[in-house]
């Protein structure tokens, strides 16, 4: 991989982190969209050189001119899934303007709760030597004769 | 037939769990039938396991997976059969205490029962596992059923609180001797118990070897309740005392001793394996007997005996010689017998008088002699005295360990001589109790009466009778040890191959242990005789460390301390806001692998050639843009102006492809880039223009930092990557897909072979993807629209509708040649789809949701849901004639038209892969589709969201 191509890959995972670290879904959707780019980026070019298009003319020859379909095929299907998601966030966006006519991603109202709960439910302590109370039955008289 | 035994428990114990409460306390007598069936097991087969103590033990191998030698492997040696003994016939006599023990109508008795005889089986299963892991599963299996039957009464949160420390403690030291039996099965190159003696070279390696040797002990040591891991035993205590007799006195608490002692006489060389052993032991057993010595309570007396009993027991285990492992299986016999028949005892008394404390006892009734005499053989037993088992076993020990056949011998038959001491003390405490004569001024108040043994009942003849068995097992196999001897030669033997035990004998003569014991009884007298000044001896020695923090202090500190920890760490982290998450994963995923890159690369090699910076001009251009837009869409503002941004970043993502020679990612990028952009804009429209500036828990600096961070960690790892490969190799895999592209996959396009054949399967789970996000939006956006569909409010201009509708055709003519060309040509199942996509997004843009829907006859779900269907059958077909998922064949139709045409079995799954593409934009308009202002007008009218 070229420098420059290096350059790009790190221009776009940075731009997307930047937007993931935002507060509106449609900046992180952005962000993602970035991320993909970037590692399919990285994807495509792990195959080594360009070189002539996978596609075949009858016969093989020396597979080192051809461009390595493999990582190819690997991005064809992260560009769809990529896509798939983005559709589904894009939904959560609609539905967020639809509930709040923003689409803000606010706290985790349970989470906030939860840390500010103080009390433990955990256990108490040790179990004392010796209660006088030890009985697996009634507390009082015996079984009378 | 062994595993038929495990099985039978764990099965009959399922069943009474399940039965809940119809069964009462009827639970325990069915119940009885499994250890009952091992019982009769071993009475026919214990002459071929011991055989005047040459047998040989009886294997049984269950194979599981042969190719990756996995089996079940059970064996029963004698020493197995020791423990298989205890297990069984104790069981049996629990079960029959239990059924007197528990009133008729006390509800959970069902669960119980059937809790412990799973534990029975369990318990089974560990003594007679021959593999590690297998040892491993059952041991854990104990330590959980013994969680919940400690936890029983689950509205008591001393039951709970027990229960809780109880499997912590066990819970965590059995994971540390899982790595334990790891380590020691990966050097010794089996996991065998029965190879393990041949196999496991202490000189090997010293690290491996003592470091299995402390995670192992780990393990047998909170097991088996050693100091200072010994605080969870008392307070298991809570448990229904037959619950008790059995598990916590008799059978599990033995397994750590048992792991022990099996182990022993392979591990004792590794240095540091005696010492830690006898250390543990030693002070165990002596605070053990100590603290036991304080108790009123006559059952946690009872525990704390136990835990003295277990670090005596230890002691004997872990030396190794088969001297003392013959001592140790006279003493686990004899253990098994009075303690179980004490704590039966303490049942009784709890039972008929419901009270436990020694102080309240008063009185003596001659009616009660069978309880009296169960526990003054019991405790004799215990103490020590002849001619009781308990004496025989004592007497071994002191023998062997005074005699000394190793180093630190003379320490060993001090720690048991001052533990012996002791045990003789409470021993008579314990006598004392019964009998009502503890002369202590009575703490008697209204709530705690004193009470008089006279005015009670006594108890019925089933409810004393198991207790008797046992305790005059303790008294007969004390005066005629001879119905012994062959079982304890051939256990001996079974650890000790070639060792030649003496006998087991009641008088051996006036041998050093006869003195010592002598002076043990001398001893423990005196301490009975001034026992009140012992007790307020002890209690000004206890007053300068009540503060001090003791293990069980400590344990709890441990917990509660955890706990807080945990809660802190919980606020800190898990504080509800989606930017410190994904901040906190990016930093790691920033930092983390970029250290490692740099430290294993150490340098950048950069490829060598006229294309360090740059491979080809062109690419110049491209990547300019792409910065370009990206850093625009990070930065914009305006909401739309960022989405065309990152169409732009697509768009030129879409050229670079084409430059690396990549046609098919170039066709699919464009026009997915074009249908996302849609999408955009479509949900857009809805929202506010701008982005407001807003606050976030993490500062704009800090964010840059973090993403600034990402960026290098990235330029480091795609520098550092490059190195790796620069073409394809010839013996790579990509350069075979490419060979067998055209013989097997049946087409010229290597990447759409690729998806559709080499890697279907994959392809199949990603439309599999699709279909639930697609489902997802619709689900998601379509609950605020029931009812009549929106009227069209998009300006019906002719002539957009006459070009949509001709280029409609035509982009549909193109995305179908896509589809059938795209095995031998640039295209495929994607992109066809996609562009087909693309032409649907034109009818809508002319008529909006109705017209699409107008056009298509069905919902967008069945296109996407035929469309999966198609592909899954396409794959499967193959399979149901006996091929493989996904294989392909090559057809040759004449079709009038259009002539020849070939085709492979591939295309209709490229067929489902289209159609559910279509489905997903399809649904994306359906989602989509409406206009935002009707919806808001809805919206506002009150439906529902």
């Amino acid at each position: 991989m070229s420098l420059l191509l290096a350059v790009v890959a790190a221009v776009l995972f940075a731009a997307g982190t930047w937007l993931l670290l935002q507060r509106r879904l449609t900046r992180i959707v952005i962000g993602i969209g970035l991320l993909g780019h970037g590692a399919n980026l990285l994807l495509v070019t792990s195959g080594g050189r360009a070189g002539r298009s996978p596609v075949l003319d009858g016969t093989v020859g020396d597979p080192a001119q051809y461009s390595d379909p493999l990582p190819q095929a690997l991005a064809l299907t992260a560009i769809v899934i990529t896509f798939g998601v983005t559709a589904f966030l894009l939904a959560l966006g609609y539905r967020s303007w639809q509930i709040n006519r923003d689409d803000k991603v606010e706290d985790d109202i349970e989470d906030r709760l939860v840390s500010r709960r103080h009390r433990t439910d955990g256990p108490e302590g040790p179990i004392d030597d010796g209660d006088p109370d030890t009985t697996e039955f009634e507390v009082g008289e015996g079984q009378v004769s | 037939m062994i595993a038929a035994l495990i099985v039978v428990h764990l099965l009959l114990g399922a069943g009474l769990v399940a039965s809940g409460d119809r069964v009462g306390r009827r639970a325990f007598a069915i119940g009885c039938a499994a250890p009952l069936a091992t019982v009769v097991w071993w009475v026919a087969n214990i002459g071929t396991i011991v055989d005047g103590g040459e047998g040989d033990a009886i294997a049984q191998r269950i194979e599981w997976v042969p190719s990756l030698g996995l089996a079940l492997d059970l064996r029963v040696d004698a020493f197995a059969a020791v423990m298989l003994a205890l297990i069984s016939i104790i069981g049996v006599a629990v079960c029959v205490y239990a059924v007197a023990y528990f009133g008729p109508d006390k509800p959970g008795l069902g669960r119980l029962g059937g809790l412990l005889i799973i534990f029975a089986g369990a318990m089974t299963g560990v003594v007679v596992s021959d593999h590690l892991l297998a040892l491993f599963v059952f041991w854990e299996l104990t330590s959980v059923t013994s969680y919940l039957l400690i936890g029983n009464d689950d509205r008591n949160p001393r039951a709970r609180d027990a229960a809780t420390s109880a499997i912590l403690i066990t819970g965590a030291g059995g994971l540390a001797m899982l790595a334990g039996l790891i380590l020691l099965g990966q050097a010794a190159g089996t996991y065998r118990l029965s190879e393990l003696a041949g196999a496991f070279d202490s000189s090997a390696d010293a690290a491996v070897g003592i470091g299995s040797v402390i995670l192992i002990l780990l393990g047998a040591f909170t097991k088996s309740a050693q100091w200072p891991f010994s605080g969870w035993l008392p307070g298991a205590m809570v448990a229904p005392t037959p619950i008790s007799t059995y598990l916590h006195a008799a059978t599990m608490v033995k397994a750590g001793v048992f792991l022990v002692a099996r182990l022993a006489p392979v591990m004792y060389t590794v240095d540091g394996w005696r010492p830690i052993v006898f250390v543990t032991g030693a002070v165990t057993m002596f605070f053990g007997g100590w603290r036991a010595l304080r108790q009123v309570d006559l059952k946690v007396l009872l525990a704390h005996g136990t835990v003295s009993q277990l670090g005596f027991m230890m002691m004997l285990a872990g030396a190794g010689t088969y001297s003392l492992t013959q001592a140790l299986v006279v003493v686990l016999l004899a253990h098994g017998a009075f303690k179980a028949a004490l704590f039966m005892v303490v049942g009784i008394v709890d039972h008929q008088l419901h009270t436990r404390d020694i102080r309240r006892i008063t009185g003596t009734d001659r009616r009660w002699w069978p309880v009296y005499a169960t526990a003054i053989i019991g405790a004799a037993s215990m103490a020590g005295l002849p001619p009781l088992l308990g004496f025989i076993a004592k007497e071994k020990a002191l023998l062997y360990t005074a005699e000394g056949y190793f180093g630190g011998n003379g320490v060993v038959a001090g720690a048991i001589v001052a533990g012996s001491v002791l045990t003789f003390a409470y021993s008579a405490r314990f006598v004392l109790g019964v009998f009502g004569r503890q002369a202590e001024p009575a703490t008697a108040d209204d709530e705690h009466p004193m009470v008089q043994i006279t005015t009670v009942a006594p108890p019925s003849a089933r409810f004393v009778a198991p207790g008797v068995v046992l305790a005059g097992f303790s008294l007969v196999a004390g005066v005629a040890p001879v119905i012994v001897d062959d079982l304890v030669h051939a256990a001996t033997v079974a650890l000790h191959p070639g060792s030649h035990p003496s006998a087991v004998k009641l008088w051996a003569g006036f041998n050093v242990a006869v003195w010592l014991s002598v002076a043990v009884i001398a001893a423990g007298s005196v301490l009975v005789a001034v026992r009140h000044r012992v007790e307020s001896a002890q209690d000004v020695l206890h007053r300068p460390i009540a503060s001090l923090p003791t293990a069980d202090r400590s344990f709890w500190a441990l917990v509660t301390g955890a706990l807080t920890g945990a809660k802190r760490v919980t606020r800190v982290l898990q504080n509800g806001s989606l930017p410190v998450y994904l901040a906190v994963i990016l930093s790691v995923v920033a930092i983390g692998p970029t250290i490692v890159v740099v430290g294993a690369v150490g340098g950048f090699d950069v490829v060598d050639g006229p294309d360090v910076f740059v491979d080809s001009w062109v690419n110049v251009v491209v990547s300019a843009v792409i910065i370009a837009a990206a850093l625009a869409a990070a930065a914009f503002r305006r909401r739309i102006a960022a989405v065309l941004m990152l169409g732009a970043v697509g768009y030129a993502m879409a050229g670079f492809y084409v430059l690396r020679g990549a046609p098919d990612l170039a066709l699919t990028q464009f026009a997915i880039e074009t249908l996302a952009t849609v999408l955009f804009v479509l949900v857009m429209r809805a929202l506010p223009p701008y982005f407001r500036a807003e606050r976030t828990a993490i500062s704009a600096p800090f964010r840059l930092l973090i993403s600034a961070a990402v960026g290098i960690g990235v330029f480091v790892f795609a520098l550092a990557a490059t190195g790796a490969r620069d073409e394809v190799a010839s013996d790579s895999i990509s350069a075979e897909m490419l060979e067998r592209s055209i013989p097997d996959g049946k087409g010229s396009n290597v990447v759409n072979v690729i998806l559709v054949d080499f890697r279907g399967l994959d392809t199949l789970g990603e439309i599999t993807v699709l279909v639930v996000a697609a489902l997802g939006v619709v689900a998601l956006t379509r609950v605020a629209r029931r009812g009549a569909a929106t009227p069209n409010r998009m300006a019906e201009s002719p002539v957009v509708n006459a070009s949509a509708r001709l280029l409609f055709t035509s982009i549909t003519v193109l995305s179908l040649y896509f589809l059938f060309a795209g095995h031998n040509q640039p295209g495929g199942g994607f992109v066809g789809g996609l562009t087909a996509a693309a032409g649907l997004s034109l009818l809508y843009v002319a008529g909006g949701r109705q017209r699409l829907a107008a056009l298509l006859p069905v919902r967008p779900w069945i296109v996407l849901g035929v469309g999966l269907a198609i592909s899954v059958v396409t794959a499967i077909v193959p399979m149901l004639l006996g091929g493989e998922v996904l294989e392909h064949a090559l057809w040759s139709l004449d079709i009038p038209i259009l002539g020849k045409v070939k085709t492979t079995s591939a295309l209709p799954f490229d067929v489902g892969v289209y159609l559910v593409v279509v489905g997903l934009v399809l649904m994306a308009y359906e989602a989509f589709g409406d206009d935002p202002d009707d919806v808001s007008e809805r919206l506002a009218a009150g439906s529902t969201l």
